[in-house]
């Protein structure tokens, strides 16, 4: 288990610095809308992994810190981070099945809603269907910052799971009726997971707007909020999941399933779980 | 040590406890039994939080803990363990065992007297297992383990035995007999309760039908 997460690390590291080897601009542009996805894909698994919840909202986050940051600046980061965390944390309040149809319908509200939202910055009205922009940083600088985010949090949470707390966020992951029974103070420990992955999530926003330089409402979209339980699905594991989403951005932005990358989604979706099912039943070892 | 008053229990107009009035005193081990569905698991849920009564009151060492949370009745040394085995299943025997130790002594010294436990019993080979990946025999005896390596005050058993074949009634029997925790311990039939237990009671229907001095 330690080798292979050491070569999926590896893996992941050399995917990153790729793009400086070859230099091109199309595959850093692509490298770095890849990172940015697989750092929300990171933040999903957080919650997913440590707290049991199904989260479909993961778009929020991301949308309102993207669009806060183009507003306000880094103010964005701890007001996102907080609003998100409120409602992650109010939604958790339902069972965990109502949870996902809740965040699913949070997803889709915002997505419908925020065309509508304008604002009036400097006497002059921006935001709607249009949506924001604001300086962008150089493509190079953009995805260094991202990528060593990416990075620097894989390996913090790979590290984390072999401390105590790590040991305690999975223990509340995989049953938390028994952690309690442990003596494991189970709230708190879900909303340290949802405060550290509405935090991730946001950063994967402000990246994203950085990046673009301008935010449309499409950021809150469907797509988006389904992105990271695709990659999870296929993935399974941290490591393994951010290489899959990377996979997934390479494949579909940079050839002609661009058209077709929701079609693409839905048939992994379809045939995956039964492949796998398949390859486990022949003896096949996932990761 | 622990004192039940009055308690009583409905579900949806249903009566599952009635008016139940017990006393446990340090190190004494009580065997509780009765057929299905008479308020065995109900009791041992309500002194332990994860159900509330519908009236009365539960004591521990002279505090009330009656609307406590699980895991504040846990962290005061009142340990249940499940009728189905509710194990970490994706994390390894080591793990479930030292979760319950590590917030005391550190995760070295947790897994250190994990492995010590689990070598007593001839299971060290299980060690590195994931408990989701071990027979019905050895989920129950994880249960009972998990629980009662972190030297509770007071132990609550909820039908230890029940889905053990002959082998791993034995082995359930060597662990528990060597414990000198006060324990609380439920089982359909008293026969194998008088081997452990220093008193039984039987409930029926939600009632403390009958008493039993053992030893």
């Amino acid at each position: 288990m330690k080798d292979s997460q050491a070569i999926l690390g590896l893996m992941v590291a050399t995917v990153i610095f790729a793009p400086f080897i070859l230099k091109l601009t199309l595959v850093f542009w692509i490298m770095n809308l890849a990172v940015v996805y697989s750092i929300l894909v990171l933040s999903w698994i957080i919650m997913n992994k440590y707290t049991g919840y199904t989260s479909f909202a993961h778009s929020f986050p991301f949308g309102i810190s993207a669009y806060l940051f183009a507003l306000y600046g880094f103010l964005s980061i701890p007001v996102s981070c907080f609003i998100s965390f409120v409602i992650f944390l109010i939604l958790s309040k339902l069972n965990k099945e109502k949870f996902v149809f809740s965040t699913f319908i949070l997803a889709i509200v915002f997505w419908m809603a925020v065309p509508y939202l304008t604002f009036n910055y400097d006497n002059i009205v921006v935001g709607g269907e249009e949506g924001l922009s604001l300086k962008s940083l150089p493509l190079m600088d953009s995805y260094l910052l991202s990528s060593s985010f990416l990075i620097t949090s894989l390996f913090l949470l790979l590290f984390l799971e072999k401390t105590r707390v790590g040991l305690y966020l999975l223990a509340v992951g995989n049953d938390e009726v028994a952690a309690m029974g442990l003596g494991l103070n189970v709230n708190l420990i879900k909303s340290v997971c949802f405060v550290i992955s509405s935090l991730i999530a946001v950063f994967s926003g402000v990246f994203y707007a950085v990046f673009f330089g301008h935010v449309s409402p499409d950021v809150f979209s469907v797509e988006v909020s389904l992105f990271p339980f695709i990659a999870t699905i296929l993935g399974q594991s941290y490591p393994v999941s951010v290489l899959i989403s990377f996979a997934l951005i390479l494949s579909t932005r940079a050839s002609v399933l661009v058209k077709y990358h929701l079609l693409l989604y839905a048939s992994l979706l379809v045939v995956f779980p039964k492949l796998r099912r398949y390859a486990i039943a022949r003896g096949a070892k996932f990761i | 040590m622990l004192e039940v008053r009055n308690l009583s229990k409905t579900y949806d107009g249903v009566v599952a406890l009635r008016n139940i009035n017990l006393v446990i005193e340090k190190s004494e081990v009580v065997g509780i039994y009765g057929p299905n569905g008479s308020g065995k698991s109900t009791l041992l849920k309500i002194v332990s939080g994860f159900e509330k009564p519908t009236c009365g009151t539960v004591i521990f060492e002279g505090r009330d803990i009656t609307n406590e949370k699980p895991y504040k009745i846990a962290r005061m040394g009142i340990l249940y363990s499940f009728q189905i085995p509710r194990l970490f299943t994706n994390l390894s025997v080591l793990d479930n065992l030292s979760l319950g130790l590590i917030r005391e002594l550190g995760k070295f010294k947790a897994y250190e007297e994990s492995l010590k436990i689990l070598s007593e019993l001839d299971l060290e080979n299980l060690a590195s297992k994931k408990a989701g990946e071990l027979s019905q025999g050895e989920m129950k005896l994880l249960e009972v383990l998990k629980v009662l390596i972190s030297k509770p005050k007071l132990l609550l058993l909820d039908e230890p035995f029940a889905s053990l074949d002959s082998e791993n009634v034995k082995k359930m029997l060597k662990i528990l007999l060597k414990q000198r925790y006060t324990m609380v311990i439920t089982a359909h039939r008293m026969k194998i309760l008088k081997r452990i237990a220093s008193r039984c009671l039987e409930i029926r229907e939600g009632k403390i039908a009958k008493y039993e001095k053992i030893r």
